[in-house]
């Protein structure tokens, strides 16, 4: 139960690509920091809190200068399925990671944790933040020779945003009767866009969020040319062409995706030295983090990135030999996800939050997790707008207290009996979380039933809100901004069950829905006020019981540098993890030959 | 000839079979229409991509009608297109058949090579202390699946000995001899050892039989070698159990494929197979069992046809009837 790892796979599959996808852009965290531009493996420690470096040797001596040359080994554990439209692939962190080497983003996540054009010049807002004219760079050719313009910008940002997950994401952008974005054409590179409430032009919203969404899955821009292939023969979606720094050579699902460098490619370093430096990039897939470990070990792969405690344990111990940053902010909190439409005890936040209060997260996370974890107090992870020390959310088990809640409930019921479902997918530790949850609830008096579920149904069943969803093993909600999880928590995409919904939880809370309507279009303090306040509301109904947040690595061989250096177009350092924990931007790494 | 036409009608059948009722298993529970589209696709889909692809791959059609259109485009070479990867299912499949090939067939190898000389000799030096030792091994190996094997070896030869890599690179022997060696001793050694014990044991059964015939017993008084009594008489009279095994456990190389190419990241036929059927990759799973159900009915037909060679009184009765 708990959060099954493979259930959790499959989460990010759909889900972190969700998220991802639709959004955005968010930001989150993971090494980089630092100084300025190039340095040796990296270390840092962004802006938020943390990301650390935990092998970097500490001297102060010059870093290196990057050399240009040499082949990368990149290891992931997730396949893309879908693959690679823009709109249609379902990609989690190390899918975005392979997309963005041959597909540019509009915008990316600096390390101020703030939005920066990559392929656009410029993203700029009215007064009241409810219209965005984006101007597009000019002289930037996709690896097929034609023209990055605002036409082609456009025509991508129309189709991916009809996309489910990412339409439902942008919600509120105007769009024509025909389903397309309202905009104006300022020039052939610059475009305006336009908010509206559900879609609606004549109810504008302001919206300083908005510009967080194109740098995610909405904003990685493809060949039209190439588009308009795939339209005519699906199996062209495999050779994508993009104006990113590598071009595709060849891709075996579930293997190896081998990019090579793009010669042309339209951006240089702070030393006017050509980016990128890599000549080429194999991407492999392992899908065991205790294999892509040994990889790593036997010089197999280079690079990889990993929320496997037992890893990140085992790596913390060889330093010298694997430096590794770690992201502990921003990124996914692993919870028990409840359906909250289904009649029955959960229904009722006295029960909820009994059930919540019986877990002793520290001995779960210590059993299951090495200890590695930091046990969360709600589903927003530090860093995060929102994130409140103390939120009101009780993490210590009170089982005297849980069983009081437990008894009002079944006096004011009377019941003699909770009993409860709860699910995970098949694998080792997603059993052994599941046992020890049964354990604490037994000893406030509720039976649950374990269940496991295919791991291929698991979203869908949660999706459709299937009568075997009552409870899952969930993790989900990395990002920066609240608005990011707009449509996870919204009533207006909690369908009741039978329905599609992603709102998972089907909640449907006014005060929720009042507070993400201010989180979009309020002021910056508003915002987080708002943020914060959900946060609360979250704590106060127990509507989903969080259980720890996620921790990421990402080791390396020595060799490997430049992690985090890439600077932006408009000379801001980039954000690794932005938005796809323990992703990281492969612009400006290089080898140590 | 009639026997060969008998043999390929009932590979029709079996084919027919198993193919056919992979599909049925394959889309219980998808009663609604759309049901096959969206599992292939995965949950977070349009309704238009559902549209698209279940006119496009007739899922809308009888079952029976389905498996025509897949058996047409498989007789022409076209064996669908993977809607979860955007490939070709025979681009798909056309990388990973070489690593699949080349782990089954050293593994059938090195069980024959291995287990035939331990077999005779275990035969000849009947309960000594030789025979025994490996009579205990080979019962250990048989009783050993080739998961637990697998585990094993990467624990000495790689975690303790570091002496292999952990994962299986698909390296041909043509680019690096020396690395393809390196990254296919341990899943060829997981997988042949049980293969080889079982070999060796029914090797080992025969032997002692045939050593005690009567014409041995002449051949020995009229003074042939005891080289030539084992390989030549010896062995000829004794190996077709071991011929009908290699048939036999072909299934079970193929089955141990799958685990082991799982556990040292092999990216095969077994890897792909189980990546198809957890997500649903219906076409993927489809060709894959054909293809393995084709190539274990034509092993075992050739395994029928080899008895006539090692025999010509099978051969003889065959050309009679």
């Amino acid at each position: 139960m708990g959060n099954s790892r493979s259930a959790r796979r499959t989460g990010r599959v759909i889900i972190a690509a969700v998220i991802s996808l639709a959004l955005v852009a968010a930001a989150c965290s993971k090494k980089d920091s630092g100084t300025g531009a190039t340095q040796p493996s990296q270390t840092t420690t962004a802006s938020g809190n943390s990301t650390v470096d935990t092998s970097a040797p500490e001297t102060t001596a010059a870093a290196p200068k990057p050399v240009p040359g040499g082949e990368l080994v990149v290891s992931g554990e997730a396949e893309v399925a879908s693959p690679w439209t823009p709109v249609a692939m379902q990609c989690d962190s190390y899918c975005q990671e392979r997309a963005r080497a041959f597909f540019d983003p509009v915008a990316a996540v600096g390390a101020d944790l703030k939005v920066h054009g990559v392929l656009a010049e410029s993203i700029t807002p009215n007064a009241d933040s409810s219209q965005f004219t984006i101007k597009v760079r000019s002289g930037i050719k996709f690896t097929d020779g034609t023209a990055v313009d605002g036409a082609a910008v456009l025509r991508n940002l129309n189709e991916t945003g009809s996309g489910l997950l990412v339409s439902k994401a942008l919600v509120d952008l105007a769009r024509n009767a025909d389903g397309t974005f309202k905009t104006t054409t300022v020039d052939a590179q610059t475009f305006t866009m336009f908010t509206g409430k559900n879609g609606d032009a004549s109810q504008p919203i302001s919206w300083p969020g908005f510009d967080f969404y194109l740098t995610g899955q909405w904003g990685l821009i493809a060949s039209p040319a190439w588009l308009d292939a795939v339209k005519a023969d699906k199996t062209k979606a495999t050779t994508p062409v993009g104006s990113g720094p590598f071009i595709i050579q060849s891709y075996k699902p579930f293997d190896s995706l081998v990019v090579t460098k793009n010669p042309s490619y339209w951006q240089k370093d702070a030393d006017g030295v050509q980016l990128p430096y890599l000549d080429k990039v194999t991407f492999k897939v392992i899908q065991d983090s205790q294999t892509t470990e040994q990889a790593l070990q036997d010089g197999n792969i280079d690079i990889f990135s990993t929320s496997s405690a037992q890893v990140i344990a085992d790596l913390r111990d060889q330093k010298a030999k694997f430096p590794m940053s770690e992201q502990s902010d921003l990124t996914e909190t692993n919870y028990l996800l409840i359906d909250l439409a289904k009649s029955g005890p959960t229904s009722d936040a006295r029960v909820r939050c009994a059930l919540s209060m019986a877990i002793d997260r520290n001995e779960f996370n210590t059993l299951t997790e090495g200890g590695l974890l930091k046990v969360a107090n709600g589903l927003f992870s530090p860093g995060q707008e929102g994130y409140l020390d103390d939120n009101g959310f009780k993490t210590a088990q009170d089982i005297p207290g849980a069983q009081a809640l437990i008894d009002a409930y079944k006096k004011d019921k009377g019941v003699t009996s909770i009993d409860i479902t709860t699910s995970h997918t098949a694998d080792r530790i997603g059993d052994q979380q599941a046992d020890l949850i049964k354990g604490y609830w037994a000893k406030i008096g509720v039976n649950a039933k374990i269940t496991v579920v295919p791991q291929d149904q698991y979203i869908t069943l949660a999706l459709l809100g299937d009568p075997s969803y009552s409870i899952f093993g969930w993790r989900n909600h990395a990002g920066l901004k609240v608005d990011q999880q707009n449509f996870w928590w919204n009533s207006l995409s909690g369908v009741k069950d039978g329905g599609l919904s992603l709102n998972f939880g089907r909640i449907n809370d006014p005060d929720v829905d009042k507070n993400l309507a201010i989180a979009r279009s309020g002021s910056e303090a508003e915002r987080k006020t708002a943020a914060e306040e959900i946060n609360k509301i979250f704590a106060k109904q127990c509507y989903q019981i969080p259980l720890a947040w996620t921790l990421w690595g990402t080791p390396h061989k020595p060799s490997v540098q430049g992690l985090g250096t890439w600077l932006l177009p408009d000379g801001t350092k980039s954000r690794d993890g932005a938005g796809f924990s323990g992703q990281f931007w492969l612009n400006g790494v290089w080898v140590q030959h | 000839m009639r026997y060969l036409v008998q043999r390929i009608l009932r590979f029709a059948v079996v084919f027919f079979l198993v193919t056919f009722g992979l599909m049925v298993l394959m889309r219980l529970g998808m009663n609604k229409p759309g049901d096959p589209a969206r599992t292939m696709l995965g949950g977070t889909v349009t309704q238009q991509q559902i549209d698209e692809t279940t006119k496009a791959y007739h899922l809308d059609s009888p079952l029976i009608v389905q498996y025509g259109y897949w058996l047409k485009g498989m007789v022409s070479g076209d064996m669908g297109v993977s809607v979860q990867q955007n490939l070709h299912v025979t681009t798909y499949i056309k990388s990973r058949v070489l690593t699949t090939l080349f782990l089954g067939v050293y593994s059938l190898l090195l069980a024959m090579v291995v287990s035939i000389p331990i077999g005779v000799l275990q035969a000849y030096r009947r309960d000594s202390v030789r025979d025994k030792l490996f009579s205990g091994a080979s019962f250990a190996f048989v009783a050993i699946p080739p998961v637990v094997m697998g585990v094993l070896l990467i624990l000495v030869f790689v975690r303790w000995l570091h002496w292999f890599p952990r994962t299986g690179e698909k390296i041909y022997p043509w680019d690096d001899p020396k690395e393809h060696f390196r990254n296919f001793a341990l899943p060829v050694l997981a997988l042949s050892l049980p293969v080889g014990a079982v070999f060796s044991r029914l090797l080992r059964g025969d032997m002692v039989r045939t050593l005690q015939s009567d014409f041995i017993t002449l051949a020995s008084a009229k003074g042939v070698s005891t080289r030539r009594i084992l390989w030549r008489h010896g062995l000829r009279n004794s190996v077709f159990s071991v011929i009908t095994a290699i048939g036999l456990q072909l299934a079970g190389i193929v089955g141990g494929a799958i685990v082991v190419e799982q556990l040292f990241n092999m990216k095969g036929m077994g890897t792909l197979l189980i990546t198809a059927i957890l997500s649903k990759d219906l076409f993927v799973v489809q060709a894959l069992a054909a293809i393995i159900v084709f190539s274990v009915v034509v092993v075992n037909l050739l395994v029928d046809l080899s008895y006539a060679v090692v025999d010509p009184r099978i051969r003889q009765m065959r050309a009679l009837s």
